[in-house]
């Protein structure tokens, strides 16, 4: 697996990573915009991921994982830093999920950060274990 | 010469762009004597910092785009008398009889002209 | 609900983990090696690699030449041309009676909303990207743009949002007219974009917004490219005059896209988040106005920029003489890019604004049109006693300024107030900007598919055809345009599905009269585009095939750019061991292309 060259050590001007940025970016829009939690959970997971391996694979940074974490902590942050500043205290529960056309946004943002903080996390140490 | 610090054919090409500013500067002063609407603080004031604003852009992005146009003409020729000393003399004639031609950069660094 | 959203959910998991699926087959993210420097991976020690790109669907999928980028934004602007072409032609069958064709005023107002964003944001910003992504990078002597990948991704952004601009189509019959396409016209002016219910104008905006963003890291790059990668001779003081235009152009792009961008933002915001930004509590409905053409202006000069670049580029080569007053057009494309941004407000002169603000709109306008009329005096100069070559880039190239003359002197007299007052949302405005979009910019794009036609296709495309499509173009365009004017002057308002209006208003009779010849007319130059797309086909499968590198004969008047000589080069190569392989003898000056299919 490991002599196998990928696409883009084979070829010269070939990278398989802006489809997904172009694709991630859109479903993460569309996703947060319209409202629909599981499209914007996965665009955006898809959209970070992406960002990760691109970044990765111009050479940018050595490996994924951190990136992938950072883009993560960045997005919960936002979402929180939103939530406290413009949703009442008092709306913010589990129940209110769904309801508030902001509320529901800002978790989906918020669930997106959290996953990839963890896929990073696990992807790293998977990594250092195996090696 | 000498103008701004640009040479004479520099100067010449750049009056393309004193057409414009000298039609702002028209409706400037213009605006500024006859005022059929009268002065107003807020909308007078918008109305002349617009015009003023472009005026203002215009120039000085005329200025910068004829600078690095020059500068890179002048390193060019520099480049091209230090290639050949001997021939320094003629290549000053030469750039002397363009003087009056629309386009003084000469035929050879201009692939596009 | 909850069951669609766990559908939704079922779907989005499957579309992840097939994508990590197809990534971990085709990709091997562990050989990563970091590159020093980071960035593109195009540099000198590139050549342990054996091949350039891969075969197939997977190398247009994952290509970063920028050449092939190039050719996608081409294909993509030309099924944009073809979508928003065939939507023009239901808007003129319609008009063809005062009651109205074939057309609901719902479906009217959908296909003309669409028309124009079509037209403007998916044909005329991507096809003109198509030709600076192919040759700029050419034209300056670089290897590729700065940022490859970066260009990758604004391209792959457009094809999405394309699909969510055209979605209400696409889903009206599937939801049962739930999600209509957007009735807002182009412009999108509120209160009605925030009024509709409709989320096909969600799905609109969202992609409008996509395609901004799409602009912007496409601006960025080429300004990053013609700044930083141009080869060791060529300067400020000999780069070309169409990276001249795209340069410009693309810092316009960077001041009005994100602005668009963020009144879009605004306008979703206002929509589903109950903000008030353009509500008549909050920020009012004008501000709306303001930030879109405060957008919208310099989108025109935008798209006219490179157009006018690949005219000044295209002509002087048929002329057998150099472009007359190469430092004039520079400098007046400064100009323009600069004057653009204070000219907004004159799409607004019949709103109620004040009336000093008016005037000093009317000023910038009026100062603008100077550096367009110089060029045109320009390509005039340059044709005169010149050696003309009447072949079909040329024959457009005359067209582009013949009908340009007519947009822009009609365009003059839009930018004084009192005229405007008169005109202002009539048929006169539809046929100026028509005539520039569609008679100059068009024009301008078909003279530059036609003149690079051998470098994108190895072939010459076949010059009867393209004759036949040149001049049903022209006569198409100015019996379409020119029958718009005279509508306008007899006022017939923009806009309107039907014109059933009482004959003492209004001359019905001649308003009738001058849409059916308009109707004429766009069936004219559908013709010619049939034409166009069959020989852009059969010549790109069939033509003859091009011996040499310099198929205009550029050589004998001294005006072979640098493209044809990369051209050649890559003949020369490709003769002797084969292409595909990337190491090249024999780069003498500067250029170090590299060499591809």
């Amino acid at each position: 697996m490991e002599e196998q060259p990928g696409l883009s050590d084979q070829y010269r001007t070939a990278s398989p990573w802006p489809v997904f940025v172009a694709l991630g970016l859109v479903l993460s829009e569309i996703g947060v915009f319209i409202g629909l939690f599981p499209v914007a959970v996965f665009g955006l997971i898809l959209f970070g991921g992406s960002i990760a391996g691109i970044l990765t694979e111009s050479g940018y940074v050595t490996r994924p994982w951190p990136t992938l974490v950072g883009v993560g902590v960045v997005l919960a942050i936002i979402a929180v830093g939103l939530a406290v500043a413009y949703v009442p205290t008092a709306d913010i529960t589990v129940a209110n999920i769904g309801s508030g056309p902001v509320l529901t946004r800002l978790v989906a943002v918020a669930v997106a950060g959290v996953v990839m903080v963890a896929m990073g996390g696990v992807g790293s140490v998977m990594e250092q274990t195996k090696v | 010469m000498g103008l701004f610090g640009f040479e004479k054919e520099t100067l010449l090409d750049l009056t393309v762009n004193a057409i414009p500013l000298g039609i702002l500067l028209f409706f400037i002063a213009a605006f500024a004597v006859v005022s059929p609407f009268g002065l107003d603080p807020v909308f007078s004031g918008l109305q002349f910092s617009l015009m003023i604003s472009m005026f203002l852009l215009l120039a000085v992005l005329t200025y910068y785009a004829g600078r690095a146009v020059e500068d890179a003409e002048q390193a060019e020729e520099a480049a091209e008398i230090a290639e050949s000393d001997a021939k320094a003399e003629s290549l000053e004639d030469g750039t002397e009889t363009t003087d009056d031609e629309a386009e003084p950069e000469g035929d050879d660094e201009l692939p596009e002209a | 609900m909850a069951v669609g959203d766990l559908v939704l959910t079922g779907l989005m998991a499957v579309l992840l983990v097939g994508i990590i699926a197809l990534l971990t087959r085709i990709e091997n993210w562990r050989s990563y090696t970091p590159l020093a420097g980071g960035g593109t991976a195009t540099g000198e020690d590139a050549a342990v690699l054996n091949r350039e790109k891969p075969a197939g669907i997977i190398r247009w999928l994952t290509t970063v030449d920028h050449k092939d980028i190039g050719l996608l934004y081409g294909l993509y602007g030309i099924i944009a041309f073809a979508v928003g072409g065939i939507m023009a032609m239901l808007i003129r069958v319609q008009l063809i009676a005062p009651g109205g064709a074939i057309l609901g005023a719902n479906a009217y107002n959908s296909i003309l909303t669409s028309h124009g964003i079509t037209m403007l944001f998916l044909f005329g910003t991507p096809i003109i990207a198509a030709f600076a992504n192919y040759f700029i990078p050419l034209l300056i002597g670089a290897d590729d743009m700065a940022f490859p990948r970066i260009n990758a991704i604004a391209f792959w952004l457009l094809p999405p949002a394309a699909l969510l601009i055209w979605a209400g189509f696409f889903l009206a019959p599937v939801t049962e007219n739930m999600i209509e396409p957007a009735q807002t016209a182009w412009t999108m002016y509120t209160p009605l974009s925030v009024e509709q219910a409709n989320p096909g104008v969600d799905l609109m905006l969202l992609g409008l917004h996509l395609s901004g963003v799409a602009a912007t890291m496409g601006a960025i790059n080429f300004i990053a490219t013609v700044f930083t990668e141009r080869g060791e001779d060529v300067s400020w003081a000999n780069l070309d005059i169409f990276s001249w235009t795209i340069l410009t152009q693309s810092a316009l792009i960077l001041f009005a896209f994100p602005l668009l961008g963020s009144a879009i933002v605004m306008l979703l915001m206002d929509r589903n988040l109950q903000t008030t930004f353009f509500a008549v509590e909050g920020g009012g409905p004008l501000l709306w106005q303001h930030l879109f053409w405060f957008f919208g202006h310099p989108e025109v000069y935008i798209l006219v920029l490179p157009p006018m670049g690949l005219v000044s580029l295209i002509l002087p080569k048929f002329s057998g003489r150099k472009l007359f007053g190469f430092k004039f057009v520079v400098y007046s494309t400064l100009a323009i890019g600069v004057l653009s941004f204070g000219v907004w407000a004159h799409h607004m002169f019949s709103t109620g604004m004040d009336p000093r603000l008016r005037a000093s709109f009317m000023a910038v306008s009026l100062a603008i049109a100077i550096p367009s009329a110089v060029k045109t005096f320009n390509w005039i100069t340059t044709m005169w006693n010149g050696r003309l070559r009447l072949a079909t880039p040329m024959l457009f190239c005359i067209g582009f300024v013949a009908n340009f003359i007519i947009g822009g002197v009609t365009g003059v007299f839009l930018a004084s107030i009192p005229v405007d007052l008169v005109l202002h949302d009539t048929y006169y405005v539809v046929g100026h900007f028509h005539y520039v979009v569609m008679g100059a910019i068009g024009f301008a794009v078909f003279a530059g598919i036609y003149y690079w036609f051998p470098v994108f296709t190895g072939r010459m495309y076949q010059r009867t055809l393209g004759k036949a499509h040149f001049w049903l173009s022209m006569i198409g365009t100015n019996l379409t345009f020119f029958a718009m004017l005279a509508l306008g002057y007899l006022g017939m308002p923009r806009r309107y599905a039907t014109y059933e209006f009482d004959g003492a208003i209004a001359p019905l009779a001649q308003v009738s009269t001058f849409h059916l010849l308009a109707t004429v007319g766009a069936f004219i130059l559908l013709v010619g585009q049939l034409i166009f797309v069959w020989n852009l086909l059969q010549s790109w499968l069939e033509g003859p095939k091009i011996e040499d590198g310099d198929p205009w004969n550029l050589e004998r008047d001294g005006m072979l750019d640098k493209e044809w000589e990369w051209y050649d080069r890559k003949l020369e190569t490709a003769i002797t061991d084969g292409g595909e392989d990337e190491e090249q003898s024999a780069l003498t000056d500067g250029g170090k292309p590299k060499s591809d299919d």
